[in-house]
């Protein structure tokens, strides 16, 4: 178990912060296209949007596991500790249920998106949509993985 | 009534420890909920949050910022700063905040200038004669220009989720930030003369300025490419940033050439998670954004605001008060996603411009770094330099009080803030 979950962790950590590397490439071509051969690519802003995306809605879950995920954790630190473990409950039911509702809200998105097309690029929007599910898969596993330890 | 509640459960959900990003979606959830709207508007306007291009100038601000971090160049600000104000009473305490104004048009965040200052000033004003805690403070203190002066982070997310050019924003945040800047050397003024602080020796040969202006040179130009270009209307903020960060890297490898495949990596991958971790919050308030402006929240608060008092400068100075309470409690950029929207909304009522309001919210959400209970730069400074927080505190305060000053400054006087955008012609 244990083992998977570092492995997913490592290739999702990769996936992600590779996103940034071809973010910086796309607008690097986007700024080359305009400002030296005077042509600007019309791909060039829509697909680093949705890209950045997909990185953000993977990476937050790596984000979460590492600790980056903003909280205030002073209060919740100076209770007493049955305070504490009610506070955990609603905590993670909280978090996980509006989780959950990203999961199977963000699916029905990705039909509606089915019959809609992105303007410069002319694909379907459920490619773009399903980053929204997809992350949320991840940080759902990653937020009980998270308040588990 | 609505709005009230639907604020206070979201209070209680931060308190009670969720994440900022899933406290704002909860609560957001279970008000889509309760007025019986479809559900898939979360993941609808959660998507709409983040698809905005101008944000993804944030991941490569943090990139070019530290890249340039990395690549060693802070000494050498440091030691091009020094032949500026060194030779006076108090000059490493100077050196201290007109560094941190020069990183300040590098980096776009304050937490990374705290450690990147600190490891080199804490020691070094120390062996001056400094005690460490007054160094860790001004170090701290300083430290809040950098989110201030473009570029900055935080001020991308105001302009993303209010609508409001980032250009102009940028321009709109020179003066005040200089003015921090400024206030804050006039404390060391007198400070330096009623505990007779030491000068620093520099050597003024024109060999070694000529030296150091020629090593500082190379990072001095970043500012001006990110500035130069944004505010000249040439390129986006976006673009602007995508251009730091290739400059970054070209200085970090072949001029200074001490930057590694390691030392990418880890740059890359810090950046991922701390933007990653903004953008997941900027998706959950957009959601719960668009329901509060359907809900016309707005109109409620003002109506709470105005039972209090008609006078709109009293309104706006009570406003300021619980931007600076709210900033020491919360992180700033998620203060300013949070509040941002509905308060710049609240304040057009009273004919309050967003962009004169937005550089006030980020002046105080900022000015909430450095204030006690949980300003976020004091535990960095006390982790630098190894002191501990309270001692810091007491030698904050004069700070604290003087950026407070320039706040209300620029807040009665929108002329310092509406002078280079108009100018420059960005409004």
């Amino acid at each position: 178990m244990g083992k998977i979950v570092r492995y997913f962790e490592r290739v999702i950590e990769w996936v992600s912060s590779s996103i940034l590397v071809v973010l910086l490439v796309i607008v690097w071509a986007q700024i080359v296209s305009r400002y030296v051969f005077n042509n600007s690519l019309a791909w060039t802003e829509e697909s680093a949007r949705y890209i950045m995306i997909w990185g953000v809605m993977l990476g937050s879950s790596i984000a979460l596991l590492r600790g980056y995920l903003i909280s205030i954790d002073i209060f919740i630190r100076k209770a007493p500790h049955s305070l504490q473990l009610i506070a955990k409950f609603f905590n993670v039911g909280l978090s996980l249920s509006f989780l959950g509702i990203l999961v199977y809200q963000g699916v029905k998105l990705c039909e509606i998106g089915a019959n809609m097309e992105s303007p410069a690029l002319g694909i379907s929007y459920s490619w773009m949509y399903s980053a929204v599910p997809v992350g949320a898969v991840f940080l759902f596993f990653a937020y009980l993985i998270h308040s588990r330890s | 009534m609505t709005l009230l509640f639907f604020f206070s459960l979201l209070i209680l959900l931060m308190i009670i420890g969720l994440p900022v990003a899933f406290a704002i979606g909860a609560t957001a959830s279970i008000w889509v909920i309760s007025s019986g709207m479809p559900l898939v508007i979360i993941p609808d306007k959660l998507f709409a949050g983040m698809d905005v291009f101008v944000l993804m100038a944030i991941p490569f601000f943090m990139v070019a910022g530290e890249t340039m971090n990395k690549a060693g160049v802070t000494e050498k600000l440091i030691k091009f700063a020094k032949f500026f104000v060194g030779h006076f009473r108090g000059g490493l305490a100077y050196v201290n905040i007109l560094s941190s104004l020069i990183f300040a048009g590098i980096t776009g965040a304050a937490v990374a200038d705290v450690s990147a200052l600190g490891t080199i000033f804490i020691p070094s004003m120390e062996r001056d004669g400094y005690t460490r805690a007054y160094a860790a403070a001004v170090t701290a203190a300083s430290s809040i220009v950098g989110p201030i002066i473009p570029p900055s982070i935080v001020i991308v997310v105001y302009g993303a989720i209010t609508n409001t050019s980032v250009a102009a924003l940028f321009a709109g945040a020179i003066i005040p930030g200089l003015l921090i800047g400024t206030i804050q050397c006039a404390v060391v003024f007198i400070q330096a003369r009623k505990r007779n602080f030491p000068r620093e020796d520099v050597e003024f040969t024109s060999a070694t300025v000529l030296k150091a202006s020629k090593e500082a040179s190379l990072a001095l130009v970043m500012p001006l490419i990110i500035l130069g270009g944004i505010l000249f209307g040439v390129t986006t903020p976006t673009e602007a940033a995508a251009i730091a960060s290739l400059y970054a890297f070209i200085i970090g490898v072949f001029v200074y050439k001490n930057l590694k495949f390691m030392d990418f990596l880890c740059i890359f991958k810090n950046a991922t998670y701390q933007y990653t971790s903004l953008m997941i919050i900027m998706g959950s308030a957009s959601v719960l954004g668009w329901i509060l402006s359907r809900s016309k929240a707005h109109l409620a608060l003002i109506k709470i605001l105005f039972s209090l008092t008609d006078n709109p400068q009293i309104i706006l100075a009570l406003v300021l008060i619980f931007l600076l309470f709210v900033g020491t409690w919360l992180e700033t950029n998620a203060t300013v996603v949070l509040l941002g929207p509905l308060l710049a909304t609240t304040m057009g009522l009273i004919g309050i411009g967003a962009l004169h309001f937005g550089i006030m919210m980020i002046l105080a959400v900022n000015i909430g770094l450095i204030t006690p209970p949980l300003g976020v730069c004091l535990f960095a400074a006390s982790g630098t330099g190894n002191v501990r927080v309270e001692a810091i505190v007491k030698e904050i305060w004069p700070y604290i009080f003087a950026s407070i000053f320039v706040l209300f400054l620029i807040a009665y006087i929108p002329g310092i803030v509406y002078f280079l955008p108009n100018l420059l012609g960005l409004m």
